[in-house]
């Protein structure tokens, strides 16, 4: 136990110590940060100066129903558009917009050009475009006789949709379906891409101390259930340090710049008022830690097998595949969440850690989960010990990448 | 005996890598274990380290069976030996003095003794990346023998060292010897095996098939065959010492001449000292002693 102690110490330190730790844990949260500071602060520097478009409008029709909208100005003109041009190369306006008169139609427009001596940017050319269209589809409507106002109805039925779940006791619940499916892809991504993350991790310490030859000194000293108990848990440790200092830092960061993420705040809230929050907590701590561990050990199985990282690709494409098609389930759970593979996949041990936590917004008994946790508990202790047998044996094998059948063979050995 | 194994057998799924192997290991001895490549000695090694278990057979340590505790009492150098690349030297020394159950403070200051004794305590914060080969396996050496184990095993311990450091080695081992430690020493080098080793087994097919003390065996391993240095009549030498040896060689020196004889049935060296006296001066006489490393190669072609 001290031993194992002494292994959790060193495997712990020696990662958080790493660069790559200390760079993921300062570049999310700040990445976080930029994305939603970044437009704030963006819409504060384009307020500073007007935008000065001179308008002139040979049709007669648009200039008058043109309005400012933000920086951007309209401003009319009836002088001829060469010595317009010629003002713009001069002065400071943005641009000229001319609007030609149409050949046959009076109603209509011609050419529409914007002469400008910078490239004109997406929000200028949108606006322009949108006011004239709006405008002009205003004129035709007129021709048709038919009021703008009845036109939107057409278009925006004022329809009033609510999805109502009934719950067993005949109480009538209002069901948030985007909320739900959101709630439901962000933990099953964010379990996915832990377990991946660091049942690889688990992999190359196996094969660092394989290839580098220092195996066999330690387990002179400790048992190698004992060294491998010890990585598994140091790892897992250090996935945890990661999440809490992450969930610190966006706390604090969501606190500060409160006004930014009203949005996200608000479905939050909305979450919480459709899953009970602790029940979901205890499933997902619960699904995330037999979930590693039943990974922990197939990564740990693939590590025994080979001793360089060069010959890893097959086997641990055979350890994630699994995992691979629990994320794709989820996207089905997500669409569908009756569907019997919903049911399959939060069962089978290898996909439930994913598949189940996509599921239990959607509503799912305890029995179900009781059932699927106790499943996947049985599989990791089965698969820890396997594990277990075949590191004794596949960390002291040199040279040549283990086949299965000799990998097999190991379980067997006595030890 | 601090050790002794008693019919160790082990299977590995397509063959049987040891097969009712026993040994005795003395107390305070060093005692060599050879054997061609793939004989079995670092399986044999590896369950006396409790690194794995034999099917059948007992290891005996200090007279009781061998136990769990028993690591903190054996250091093990192996033949693949490394170190983690990215730690520093000297944390790295602690981490593995500390598994062998050294208390933080006994570690460290042992550490710094053994650092300083070998003049390599500017490496302590350096990262086992920057050193040589060499320099890697004097710190392997030293973490081996820090917890001032009873029973000390090291495999192939001079491989990768420059002639220089293999004395400072030896003369470690030696000091080791003194202080009371058995060694286990398992090595191709026969001439190393001669100049430090006690006791030897030689291991061939995964079979004991050799064991004892090396004088006894290279003396029992002799072919009877003499160089005898003398002044005299060669021909009246050869009529006195008879049929029953064969000349196997004859020649001129400066000052003497030397000849080779191997005695056809075995006589008392004083016989045959007596016959060459009669008429002869004997100057140098030497019963010529077989090295390990013939009796090596003899046993294990022989064994074929």
């Amino acid at each position: 136990m001290k031993k194992t102690l002494l292994v959790i110490k060193r495997e712990f330190i020696i990662r958080v110590k790493k660069k790559s730790f200390i760079i993921m844990t300062v570049l999310v949260p700040l990445l976080f940060a930029c994305l939603a500071i970044v437009p704030a602060l963006i819409s504060q520097i384009k307020s500073d100066k007007d935008k000065v478009i001179v308008v002139l409008d040979d049709s007669g029709i648009i200039a008058d129903k043109l309005e400012n909208a933000g920086t951007i100005k309209f401003v009319n003109d009836a002088k001829p558009i060469d010595s317009l041009k010629n003002d713009l190369l001069k002065n400071d306006n943005y641009a000229v917009l001319h609007i030609e008169k149409s050949e046959n139609n009076e109603k209509t427009t011609g050419n529409i050009t914007i002469y400008s001596q910078q490239v004109v940017g997406s929000e200028v050319s949108n606006t322009v475009k949108g006011q004239i269209k709006s405008v002009s589809a205003q004129i035709k409507l007129k021709e048709y006789d038919i009021s703008t106002e009845q036109i939107m109805q057409v278009l925006n039925p004022d329809l009033n949709f609510k999805t109502i779940q009934l719950g067993e006791d005949g109480k009538e619940k209002v069901s948030h379906t985007e909320a739900l499916t959101g709630l439901a892809m962000i933990c099953g991504v964010i379990i996915f891409m832990i377990i991946l993350m660091f049942g690889i991790q688990i992999m190359r310490s196996i094969i660092e101390e394989k290839s580098s030859r220092i195996v066999e000194i330690i387990i002179s000293s400790i048992k190698p259930m004992h060294l491998l108990l010890g990585k598994i848990v140091a790892i897992a440790l250090v996935v945890l340090t990661q999440i809490l200092i992450w969930i610190v830092v966006f706390g604090i960061i969501i606190l500060i710049a409160q006004s930014q993420f009203s949005d996200i705040i608000n479905q939050i809230q909305d979450y919480l008022q459709v899953v009970s929050f602790a029940k979901m907590l205890v499933c997902f701590i619960l699904y995330l830690i037999f979930g590693y561990l039943l990974y922990a050990s197939l990564f740990a199985i693939v590590g025994s097998g080979v001793d360089n990282e060069a010959d890893t690709q097959q086997l641990q494409m055979i350890a994630s595949v699994p995992l691979m098609i629990g994320y794709l389930i989820m996207f089905i759970v997500s669409a569908q969440p009756d569907n019997p593979l919903a049911l399959w996949g939060s069962m089978i041990p290898f996909t439930s850690p994913i598949v189940m936590l996509a599921r239990i917004p959607f509503g799912v008994s305890w029995f179900e989960i009781i059932l699927s946790l106790a499943i996947l508990a049985a599989t990791f202790i089965l698969f820890t010990w396997i594990a277990a047998r075949i590191y004794r044996i596949g960390i002291l094998m040199y040279g040549k990448k283990a086949s299965f059948k000799e990998i097999i063979k190991w379980i067997k050995y006595k030890h | 005996m601090i050790l002794r194994t008693e019919n160790i057998v082990k299977q590995y799924a397509d063959h049987l890598a040891l097969d009712n192997v026993s040994i005795e290991v003395p107390q305070a001895s060093i005692y060599g274990l050879l054997g061609p490549n793939g004989a079995g000695k670092t399986t044999l090694i590896r369950i006396i380290t409790q690194i794995t278990a034999p099917d059948s057979g007992e290891v005996y340590f200090g007279g009781r069976k061998l136990q769990e505790n028993d690591v903190y009492s054996i250091g093990y150098l192996p033949e693949e030996r490394g170190l983690y690349k990215k730690m520093k030297v000297g944390e790295q020394a602690m981490y593995f003095a500390r598994l062998k159950g050294l208390s933080k403070h006994d570690a460290e200051k042992s550490l710094r003794k053994w650092f300083e004794k070998f003049e390599i305590q500017a490496w302590w914060n350096k990262k086992v990346e920057e050193l040589s080969k060499g320099m890697a396996q004097k710190v392997q050496f030293v973490i081996t023998i820090l917890h001032k184990p009873k029973l000390l095993i090291f495999d192939e311990p001079f491989s990768g060292f420059d002639p220089i450091n293999v004395n400072l080695l030896k003369t470690e081992i030696l000091n080791l010897q003194k202080q009371g430690s058995t060694i286990i020493f398992s090595t191709h080098n026969m001439a190393s095996v001669e100049e430090l080793c006690n006791y030897i087994t030689l291991i061939n097919k995964s079979k004991n098939i050799l064991s004892g003390q090396i004088d006894e065996i290279r003396h029992n391993y002799g072919d009877n065959v003499f160089e005898i240095d003398y002044r005299g009549d060669t021909e009246k030498l050869k009529e006195n010492i008879g049929s029953n040896y064969q000349i196997l060689n004859d020649s001129e020196q400066k000052f003497f001449r030397k000849i080779t004889v191997k005695a056809k049935v075995k006589e008392q060296q004083n016989a045959l000292i007596a016959k060459i006296m009669q008429d002869a001066e004997i100057v140098n006489f030497n019963e010529i002693i077989p090295s390990m490393n013939d009796i090596f190669i003899k046993l294990v072609e022989d064994d074929k």
